[in-house]
Parts: structure tokens; sequence; C-alpha cells
């Protein structure tokens, strides 16, 4: 089924939605979830959150494009479900991997969370991935938003390894100075 | 600030961001969709083909003959020629050595040669049947067309293009022309159901008798 005959089901208030939603993006919203969290019965329950909040928010939101609506409430819910579980050891997959790798683009001694709300964090990101080629944008983000792994890039993309790795590096490199631009760092 | 803080606030991105770089694989529905028609017609065409084949020859009060595996695979000459005539043919399964497709010849190693290509020739053959052309397959299931002119229907056989010109029935009814017998026969074989004979072809067609044929140049 086609995603805008999806919504539309979701528009009319009909439960089809759901399983048909359900249908076509589990497998995805799975994987993504997998990389994330390392426990199946959590990454169960986020998808059936994932479910409800999408049929919450459908209407009043009409997405525009409803796998990437899913997949960002999917990506949502499993991080937080990451940060409630870390104290008990229980996240996993390559998002500690992705965490380690951004660490380095943290400048030290600083606690930006007092300085900056959310919204501006989102929007100095924002800026940031604006200012990126689309190609090194769509491989910095297949890496830190989908949490792709290095050898699942090169095989979507058919980059070498090494190419994708230096892209990663360079864009992380800019990130830091970006961060530290917009006021993250105080000594800039 | 965390690392994961940094995660978390790349949450709200534009919607056309996150599926460009989600690299989704080919959806190989499509594919399915592209190749089942035809792979159904070709199947279909085959089938009629098949049946009007035994039909015709169960006319003629024998068994339909063997498929003749001597129409295996085509060589260079035989498939220019059939090349330069405007005939196609192609694979389906096993594949012949050589394809000849819009006039021109390609060596099925050939890397110029693309799964469209031989698409293209099924495409060709579905069409050729369509126009009432026969269409035959051989012992490995290839398809190979032949067309009637107004001298006759030419045909491929062992890499060949011939035309059956005279059907001797009556001259060598009761005689059996397999390669093995009658032994006082001096035949030259090439293959099981082709041989030459007194300088020409002929063509053992089992129950169908021995056909007199002629190359086409």
């Amino acid at each position: 089924m086609e995603d805008r005959e999806i919504v539309e089901l979701f528009l009319q208030r009909r439960e089809e939605a759901i399983e048909e939603t359900s249908r076509k993006y589990q497998g995805y919203c799975f994987a993504l979830s997998r990389r994330i969290l390392a426990d199946r019965q959590d990454i169960e329950e986020v998808f059936s959150d994932a479910l409800l909040a999408l049929w919450n928010s459908i209407p009043p939101e009409i997405p525009h494009i409803l796998s990437a609506y899913l997949t960002k409430i999917i990506r949502n819910l499993s991080l937080k479900r990451y940060r409630d579980r870390s104290t008990q050891k229980r996240g996993g997959g390559e998002i500690t991997l992705a965490l380690e790798e951004l660490e380095g683009c943290i400048p030290s001694g600083e606690d930006p969370a007092e300085k900056w709300k959310e919204k501006q964090l989102q929007e100095c990101l924002n800026r940031f991935l604006k200012t990126l080629p689309e190609e090194n944008r769509n491989v910095f983000l297949a890496r830190y938003w989908h949490l792709y792994s290095v050898r699942e890039i090169t095989e979507r993309t058919g980059y070498s390894a090494s190419k994708v790795k230096m892209m990663l590096l360079r864009d992380r490199e800019k990130l830091r100075e970006h961060l530290r631009k917009e006021g993250y760092d105080e000594s800039v | 600030m965390k690392a994961y803080d940094l995660l978390k606030e790349m949450n709200d991105l534009p919607e056309e961001w996150i599926e460009a770089s989600a690299f989704q694989k080919p959806k190989k529905k499509t594919d399915y969709a592209l190749w089942l028609r035809p792979a159904l017609a070709f199947v279909l065409v085959l089938v009629f083909a098949s049946a009007l084949r035994q039909t015709l020859f169960k006319g003629k009060g024998a068994a339909a003959p063997a498929a003749a595996s001597s129409i295996a695979l085509y060589n260079e000459d035989a498939a220019q020629e059939t090349a330069d005539e405007g005939y196609a043919s192609a694979a389906a399964g096993a594949l012949p050595r050589y394809l000849a497709l819009d006039g021109d010849l390609y060596e099925l190693s050939d890397p110029a040669v693309t799964e469209d290509m031989l698409e293209n020739a099924r495409t060709e053959e579905i069409q050729a049947a369509a126009e009432g052309k026969k269409v035959y397959t051989d012992a490995l299931g290839n398809a190979v067309i032949v067309e009637t002119d107004a001298e006759g229907e030419s045909f491929l056989l062992d890499g060949q293009c011939y035309r059956r010109i005279a059907h001797p029935l009556a001259e060598y009814q009761g005689k059996s022309w397999q390669l093995s017998a009658p032994a006082d026969i001096p035949v030259e074989g090439i293959s099981e159901e082709v041989f030459l004979y007194e300088g020409n072809v002929y063509w053992n067609l089992e129950g169908y008798g021995v056909w007199l044929l002629e190359e086409v140049k």
C-alpha cells in the first residue's frame, strides 16, 4: 500500500492504518531500533509506542514522508529508552560506537545544557548540516541519524570503507569547529 | 553537553534529508513488475508453439519429432545471417553463444550484451509470434524464430540457416535414417538428425520422414 493511502487511513481514523504501517515498516523500524537497543522486548515496545504516537499525531499532523516521520518517532523513543536503560547496561549496538565518535566533537570544560536550550542546539545542528554537500550530509546522517555501521554505509552507497571513514572524520571536525563558533566554546 | 544530546537533538531534521540518507536498497517488487508480464507472455508463446507443432506433426499420423539438439548454439555465420535478415533469437534458460538482435550480432560473453537486450529479444520473439512467425524451441529451451517467405519456411539448424525444399517421403519411405542404420548407406552425420548423403543435406524427422534441405545463402 502506498504511503499516502496509509496516511489517508489514519486521517479517517481506521485501524487498518496501524496494520498497514506495521506490515510495511516493522522490519525497517526494528532494524533502526536494534542499532540503539539490544533488548528484543525494548525494541518491540518502542515499535508499539511509535504506532500509538503515530495514531495520536495523525491528524492533526499530515506527514509529508511517512517513512521519515515514523522513523523520527522510532529513533526518538529508542534514544529515550536507551538513556533510561543505560544505567542498567542494556544499551548496545551501533549507538555506543556512534557516541564515542561524537564525544570528540564536544569542546571540553563547558556545560552547554545550561547555556543552550534544546531548540537552539537543534537549529545549530541544522545550520551545520546545511553547510555540508549533499553527499557528505547523507553519509553523516546515515551514520549518526540512522546509526548504520560503516560497513552498512559502504554496502548501500558503494563507497569504500576508507572513503566513508574519511568523510565522517572530516565532517566531525567541521561539526566541532561549527559548535565552537556557535558559542559552545567560550574561548571562541 | 554529551554526545547523547547531539544524537538526540539531531532528531528533528527535514524529512527529505532523512529519506535521502536512508540509502534504501532498491525494491525488488519493481523488478518483478517489469519482468513478470514479459516472462509469462513468453512462456505462453512457447507452450502455444509447442502445442501447435505437436498438432501439426500429429496430423501426419506420426509422433512429434524429438527436439533438435542440433539447434542449441548458433555459429557466427548463421547468426549473422539471421541478424541481417532481421531475425532475433535469445535465451530462455541455457544461453546460445550468439545473440542476433536488430541486425547486429553479439557474442553473449560480450559485456555489451545486457539483460535488457536479452529481454528485448524475448519481446521480439513474442512480437514475432503475434505476427504469425514460427517460434520453435530447441532441446535447451532456446527460442528460434523462423520466418516464412515466398520461397517457403526457413529455419536454423546446426548453426546453418536452411529452407526445406523437398519432402521425399515416398522415396525414402520404409527406410530408417538413423545414423547407425542402415549400415550400407554412406552417411556423414552432422548431428543425430542432420546428415550429408551424396552431397546433399538431409534432416531426419523421426516419424515424419527425411527432408532434403537447401542452405540459405
